[in-house]
């Protein structure tokens, strides 16, 4: 499997309605780092967005990236992106490029990471 | 995928210590860097293995036109793939990989603990050297 397999899958609910894509993945490090090898890195969350235009470089996320009309329109674009953590996959279905989501999942505003 | 609540924003989340990125944003399409500081290719891809308790893990940067080629749409993706296929020896090359534990850390670049010369990419300018220099009038006696 690769990231760009879950790249831009199309995410429903546990009722198969649409959520989004997956516009970014967020990696977190587990384990202690050590000298001279990074700790592995695990799948946290998924960036959904229900826009097709892609990620847009982070705007969608930092607050107090600029400029400022540029965030602005990209904020608009992607006011309705959510994070769902890993965690509230319920399957991941790599040929059909399709991600559902448990019944009880939750949606949380995106962040920096 | 337990469907265990988790929050994401949370960094004393048990077991998710450390840090974090997005990986379209932050590493994907980024340079490769060889443990001298030489350029060895992009990010192209990552290759995620699925772990028993349903964890995705990255196990390995994936780099050149094996990796990159399906990323592509249409046309320019299939086209690149088949060359790479046509350059390479194998009937079906895939991605070169370098195992994750070769990664040595992560600013605006990725760097490795190899050399350039062992990036599996590495091996297209191999063969440019084997089977288009060596062939010109003059190259046997260059220099090293």
């Amino acid at each position: 499997m690769r990231l760009s397999d879950l790249l831009g899958a199309d995410v429903v609910d546990a009722a198969g309605e649409p959520v989004g894509r997956v516009t970014d993945v967020r990696l977190a490090q587990t384990g202690p780092v050590g000298a001279g090898v990074l700790a592995q890195f695990v799948v946290e969350s998924l960036l959904v967005s229900p826009r097709h235009t892609g990620s847009l470089f982070g705007y969608e996320r930092r607050h107090d990236q600029g400029p400022a009309l540029l965030r602005a329109a990209v904020r608009a674009l992607h006011r309705r992106a959510v994070m769902i953590a890993w965690d509230d996959v319920d399957e991941w279905d790599v040929e059909g490029r399709r991600v559902t989501l448990t019944r009880d999942h939750d949606r949380h505003p995106p962040e920096v990471a | 995928m337990s469907g265990r609540p988790v929050n994401p924003r949370d960094p004393a989340e048990p077991g998710r210590g450390g840090r974090r990125m997005d990986a379209a944003l932050r590493l994907l399409d980024h340079q490769l860097v060889d443990r001298d500081g030489r350029l060895c290719g992009k990010v192209d891809d990552l290759e995620l293995e699925r772990r028993d308790d349903g964890t995705l893990v990255v196990t390995a940067v994936l780099t050149g036109p094996g990796a990159l080629g399906p990323r592509l749409p249409g046309v320019l993706g299939r086209a690149t793939v088949a060359v790479w296929r046509r350059l390479h020896g194998d009937a079906e090359p895939g991605a070169s990989r370098i195992p994750f534990e070769r990664v040595a850390g992560i600013d605006s670049a990725v760097r490795l603990t190899m050399s350039r010369a062992e990036v599996p990419t590495y091996g297209l300018e191999r063969w440019a050297r084997d089977n288009v220099v060596e062939k010109l009038p003059g190259a046997g006696n260059a220099p090293e």
